[in-house]
């Protein structure tokens, strides 16, 4: 018996065609995405690019510049506290030796606290003050970027430790390295740089951040951060330049903080390969 | 193992209807073995037929697999080592291992060797580089690493990797070895030299070896033990398994031969 074709002519290209269909489909989504930036890009440029060495040096209830101060005061205040408490969730999370019967638990809770709303989070907070009679702004914007971010944290922080290499863990359990002692003296270390990206890019979205941070600081009247500034004066299409041009400096921060990140994450490729 | 053996030679460890469930892969079924203190033994058999479980059952490795489940006895030195209550960390001092591929668990060549003794709580820097550099002479790696030991560990080649890992199990001064295939990843001439490190360390430890090369188990062992599917075959001295094996399947086993086929 001879050997036959292994299909027939008419059915050779199925996989070309099906190829061909899925690469445009994906360059079509590129350039929607690209289309999309670049939309955003030019509308804001073309509104606000005039004045942003404006905003920068105005002063007064819409001074970008203090308005960038309060966000930095909230920023830095909110992410050491939910880094710290996401890295031992995502210890827990990560390794059944050392969160035991907690570790599904916190999986489902990251799982399941990532889907509330930012207004939810934002709402309860803002209860919590009426209730305690407190007029602190910043204590509530710090408290609802701790409580928004911090499942996204953990699932960040618990994906960073995940690239350090089971082996080695195990190499040192072979030691009599302690479950805990491995994981701060092995896994942490091992996975700095991705750690170091988590946080940066964790930064970038607190700085971003305005739903949660506007409803929580709704019942005071001190300096807003800049996100919620622009939200606050977004409706006045009287003001269109200089909320686009507060929104040029909003999201170079962004972006500043979101290239830090990038490269950390690069540098940890590197390092892990 | 223990038969024809002088009543000077103690158990140091011993298993009793030892199973090993991964999930629902039955990886050894009943396994009842005693090794003697002081002697080599090396496992061999087929890929998946038991003897990386086995080894892990001797210092509880199974513990970091939440999908593991153990269950029988294994003793060291006559104290039961599986169940609760058992200083799993300190069992793992006493009981060094060496994986099939290096392991580097830290940067630096002597941080990596130092490892162990700093999770032990050895904090006297005199004493670190006391330790290391005995570890590290006998893994007879001094003489390459002495200089740079701030190094990261990388640099090392492939076999002197191993060697360092050998260094790292060795600086907890532990009373057994246990190589799983350590020569896997190696070349043949960097698996010899290996082995130079391996046959030296015989006099002073029980050394458990499992491994896919017949000639290396037959250089190395004093023992050896055939293992298929999880149960334990045929165990004895090795000259003897290796000439005269008195079970069909070791048989076909070192012949090279599919179970069964004449």
């Amino acid at each position: 018996m001879g050997l036959s074709a292994p299909s027939s002519p008419a059915k050779s290209d199925t996989f070309r065609e099906r190829d061909s269909l899925v690469v445009a489909a994906a360059y079509a989504a590129g350039a929607a995405v690209a289309a999309a930036a670049v939309a955003i890009g030019v509308g804001l440029a073309a509104y606000g690019w005039k004045d942003v060495a404006w905003v920068l040096s105005a002063a007064g209830s819409q001074s970008v510049l203090r308005a960038l101060g309060m966000t930095a005061i909230i920023v830095i205040t909110a992410l050491p506290v939910t880094v710290s408490v996401a890295l031992f969730a995502a210890a827990a999370a990560n390794d059944t030796s050392i969160g035991g019967i907690t570790g599904p638990a916190v999986r489902e809770s990251i799982q399941w606290s990532s889907g509330i709303p930012p207004v939810v989070v934002g709402l309860a907070v803002f209860f919590c003050t009426i209730v305690v009679r407190g007029d602190q702004a910043v204590v509530a914007a710090v408290a609802a970027l701790v409580l928004l971010n911090l499942p996204n944290a953990a699932a960040r922080l618990a994906q960073a430790f995940g690239t350090v290499p089971r082996d080695a863990r195990e190499a040192a359990a072979a030691v009599g390295a302690s479950p805990t002692a491995s994981y701060f003296a092995l896994v942490q270390p091992a996975a700095a740089w991705a750690v170091a990206a988590a946080v940066f890019s964790l930064a970038a979205q607190m700085v971003g951040e305005t739903s949660a941070v506007a409803v929580a600081v709704s019942a005071s009247d001190a300096p807003e951060p800049l996100s919620v500034q622009i939200w606050h004066y977004a409706s006045n299409i009287s003001m269109a330049g200089t909320e686009a041009a507060a929104c040029i400096v909003l999201v170079a921060t962004i972006a500043m903080l979101t290239g830090v990140a990038r490269a950390c994450a690069r540098r940890n490729i590197g390092a892990t390969r | 193992m223990s038969e024809g053996r002088g009543p000077a030679v103690e158990t140091k460890l011993e298993t009793t209807g030892l199973h090993v469930w991964f999930g629902d892969r039955h990886a050894l079924r009943g396994v009842t073995l005693s090794l003697l203190a002081g002697k080599t033994v090396a496992f061999i058999g087929a890929a998946g037929s038991g003897k990386t479980a086995l080894l892990r059952s001797f210092n509880r490795l199974h513990d970091l697999d939440p999908r593991a489940r153990m269950h029988g006895s294994v003793k060291l030195d006559g104290a039961e080592i599986l169940g609760r209550g058992i200083d799993v960390l300190a069992l793992r001092r006493r009981v060094g291992m060496v994986f099939t591929r290096p392991t580097l668990i830290a940067i630096s060549i002597f941080d990596n060797v130092a490892f162990g003794l700093r999770a032990k709580g050895v904090a006297d820097r005199l004493a670190l580089e006391e330790r290391c550099e005995r570890a590290l002479r006998r893994a007879v790696l001094w003489e390459t690493v002495s200089a740079k030991l701030d190094r990261p560990a990388t640099e090392l080649s492939m076999e002197q990797q191993q060697r360092l890992c050998v260094a790292r199990a060795l600086a907890l001064e532990p009373e057994v070895m246990l190589f799983d295939d350590p020569t896997a990843a190696l070349d043949p001439v960097a698996g010899l030299a290996l082995e130079e490190v391996i046959m030296p360390l015989r006099r002073d430890f029980t050394v458990l070896i499992a491994t896919n090369n017949l000639e290396q188990a037959a250089r190395l062992s004093d023992t050896t033990c055939y293992l298929a599917n999880g149960e334990v075959v045929e165990s004895g001295e090795t000259p003897l398994v290796f000439s005269r094996p008195s079970d069909r399947r070791t048989e076909d086993f070192l012949a090279g031969r599919p179970p069964g086929q004449p």
